[in-house]
């Protein structure tokens, strides 16, 4: 396979300049993820300590294997709601490794708001449950959780993807024989109490675990009994009474230890095959790419560049690198994972939608996962290229990316608008993951685009009365579009409504790609099969 | 969490990183080392530590391990930590003998400050027409007498508490 050769000239002011907005960005993106890891209030961390309760940090160091990588997922779900209150929406996923297993970890964190569900700990949870039933990875839930935010239960209660919707995944998990164990280290209340009871294993933590449906403060106003946490549903009654927790523990390290213990017996199905070659690292340093990132994200991007500083010695072999040249297609390996590369190169054209389609189908049939790597403002518009049938070539790549059934992994580099991010497996396209950059942007259209389409709709009004557009009346559609652009369609407004599975620092992607595609091969792949193409 | 191993009394966490040279021994002291094994029979091999060969002889019996190497023999003792962390904890309780059926106590055997040992008959009570003597979990001293005699008691009640002893 050719090295793909770099035309970055590292000296150039150009470099230099992306260098240093693109670093500080990484730095303020760690920096905005570690507040939100461990800045909690004193009287949270003392109240924990009391409790003789561990920090959420400490109960997943804790558990998973000593010097193993864990990448975590949707660490800044939420930093844009709730006035920035409630750090990662409550809740703490990623993917990591116990005893061996590849595991979804998933802990409420007691230290923001007594582990309470909002709207957004649900979207959350509920995506670590879909994580794990794609790629059938095993799940440890460390439960504590005081149960819904009930100010705000219209929006995490009825609706299909809202609570209900993590006890049918724990359901269909357990149906398709993928195990989960849950540790009851704090109080279960309400919905937080079927976590527990429909995982396959559970332990309790004596003194400080408690399930029940209605808490101490439920029961006395339902039925003005008065009973302790302790006597309605603490380690002893679910044990040796009623049977809803399968082991006792004494602290939150023993609990931990049995878990280790169960899921050392785990059955450890063998991994799906796919071609392999011996991982190597990539010719060019990653940490080029802060260089290489524009610091306008509307600036052309040459993403062969990027592929450079991703896949194993820079290597890639292009298919059909003269036709439909704004989609780059081609064969590399990661880590030693042979994937096929999807990478947007400007608009997409009839010609680039074809070749993509063609590929998908190509690495579908070998069993070859893709990477789509996103850098794009969508689809030629224009009357030539309606008429060369712009739509129904688009739509033949939406239903080759829907329809694969190899695994499907997706990084927005830098723009993703339109019925692009669509036909480059965008959210709804079911990607196993998705990650971002810190500087990407995503949006139905662009800014610019948006205002002169609502100016032309305003106009073309205005004209029916004869009359037209002032200046003043133009700012006052354009300031509100611009606001709404700069406020929502930023890379950290999207991971905090979990469009994505987390913001990744450019040099950190390719270790965290290779974690994701191999978790994805605990799953098997099923034999290729499409809908209709539009000819 | 990682394993570990107790040599004359003193416990050393450690964990083995899987690396491309074989493993990396990860101390709590923040000693890392590089480390492999060949074994050549049984009881013998060759232990790499840091690209010094050793080599070395050991019997495993149950979860101790008997080691001699460099001219020095040692023992060292895995500590399940399951067992570990449950003893640990639960030394520092409170001891309790509960219940094990609904019922109404006949006789007490015991009065609080007495110590007794493990096993010693607490009090006997009657259930279903069935005498059971419920006896001492553990070794402590009587703290309380829950129920007096002709009293009757729930499932799980506690009915004898127990304070260790020395406490």
């Amino acid at each position: 396979m050719q090295r793909i050769a770099s035309q970055v000239d590292p000296r150039s002011e150009e470099f230099r300049l992306n260098e240093l907005h693109n670093m500080r960005l990484a730095s303020e993106l760690k920096a905005l993820q570690h507040a939100i890891r461990f800045d909690r209030p004193a009287r949270e961390i003392e109240r924990l300590h009391q409790q003789k309760k561990m920090f959420v940090r400490d109960r997943i160091e804790t558990l998973l294997d000593p010097d193993t990588p864990f990448l975590e997922l949707s660490t800044l779900a939420g930093n844009r709601a709730y006035d920035g209150e409630v750090p990662g929406a409550a809740q703490v996923v990623g993917l990591g490794i116990v005893a061996g297993r590849e595991v979804i970890v998933h802990a409420d964190d007691p230290s923001v708001k007594g582990g309470a569900w909002y709207p957004h700990s649900v979207k959350k949870i509920v995506r670590a449950l879909d994580i794990a039933i794609e790629n059938r990875l095993p799940v440890i839930h460390l439960c504590d959780c005081a149960g819904g935010f009930l100010p705000m239960q219209a929006e995490f209660f009825a609706d299909k993807y809202h609570a209900g919707r993590i006890f049918r995944n724990q359901s269909i998990l357990s149906k398709m024989g993928v195990p989960q164990v849950a540790i009851a280290m704090g109080h279960c209340t309400a919905g937080g109490a079927y976590v527990p009871a429909l995982s396959d294993y559970n332990i309790i933590v004596e003194g400080t675990g408690a399930i029940f449906l209605g808490g101490p403060p439920v029961v006395k106003a339902a039925t003005g009994a008065v009973v302790s946490a302790e006597e309605l549903g603490g380690g002893h009654v679910h044990t040796s009474v009623s049977g809803t927790c399968d082991y006792s523990a004494t602290c939150e390290a023993h609990a931990i230890a049995i878990t280790r213990d169960i899921v050392a017996r785990f059955d450890q199905p063998a991994k799906t095959l796919i071609n392999r070659a011996a991982p190597e690292a990539p010719a060019y340093d990653a940490s080029e790419l802060y260089g290489i990132l524009p610091r306008d994200p509307r600036l052309q991007l040459e993403m062969r560049e990027v592929i450079a500083r991703l896949v194993d010695g820079s290597r890639f072999h292009e298919y059909k690198a003269c036709y439909g040249d704004t989609l780059v297609c081609g064969f590399a390996q990661l880590h030693g994972y042979q994937i096929g590369v999807l990478a947007n190169n400007g608009v997409l054209l009839s010609e680039s939608a074809l070749k993509g389609a063609h590929f998908i189908q190509l690495c579908d049939k070998n069993r070859t996962p893709l990477l789509f790597l996103q850098n794009v403002t969508g689809f030629m518009v224009g009357r030539d290229y309606e008429r060369r049938g712009i739509t129904k070539d688009g739509a033949k790549l939406i239903m080759a990316v829907a329809g694969a059934s190899v695994p499907k992994f997706t990084l927005v580099c830098n723009s993703s608008h339109g019925a692009g991010t669509y036909a480059m497996a965008g959210r709804a396209f079911d990607p196993r993951f998705l990650f971002s950059w810190p500087q990407s942007q995503i949006s139905a259209m662009g800014a610019e685009q948006a205002v002169g389409v609502l100016t032309h709709v305003k106009a073309k009004q205005l004209a029916r009365h004869g009359r037209r557009l002032s200046e003043e009346q133009l700012a006052a559609i354009r300031e509100p579009i611009v606001e709404e652009y700069r406020e929502r369609s930023n890379a950290y407004y999207a991971t905090s409504e979990i469009w994505d599975d987390g913001i990744l620092d450019p040099v950190d992607t390719r270790n965290a790609l290779a974690m994701v595609l191999s978790a994805s091969l605990n799953a098997p792949i099923e034999a290729p099969h499409y809908g209709v193409f539009r000819m | 969490m990682k394993h570990h191993f107790e040599v004359d009394g003193i416990d050393y966490p450690l964990w083995l990183v899987r690396c491309a040279e074989g493993y990396r021994l990860s101390m709590d002291n923040g000693v890392l080392a590089s480390l492999r094994f060949s074994r050549q029979s049984e009881r013998r091999g060759t232990l790499t530590i840091a690209g010094e060969r050793e080599p070395v002889r050991f019997v495993i019996d149950g979860e101790t391990i008997h080691l001699h190497m460099r001219g020095l023999a040692r023992s060292l003792r895995y500590r399940d930590p399951m067992r570990a962390f449950a003893s640990a904890s639960r030394e520092a309780n409170h001891l309790m003998a509960r219940a094990p059926i609904p019922g109404i106590v006949l006789t007490i055997a015991v009065s609080p400050g007495q110590s007794v040992s493990a096993g010693t008959a607490l009090m006997t009570i009657e259930s279903m027409k069935l005498e059971t003597t419920i006896r001492a979990p553990k070794d402590g001293v009587v703290s309380r007498i829950h129920f007096k005699e002709g009293e009757s008691f729930e499932r799980d009640a506690v009915l004898v508490s127990l304070l260790e002893e020395g406490l």
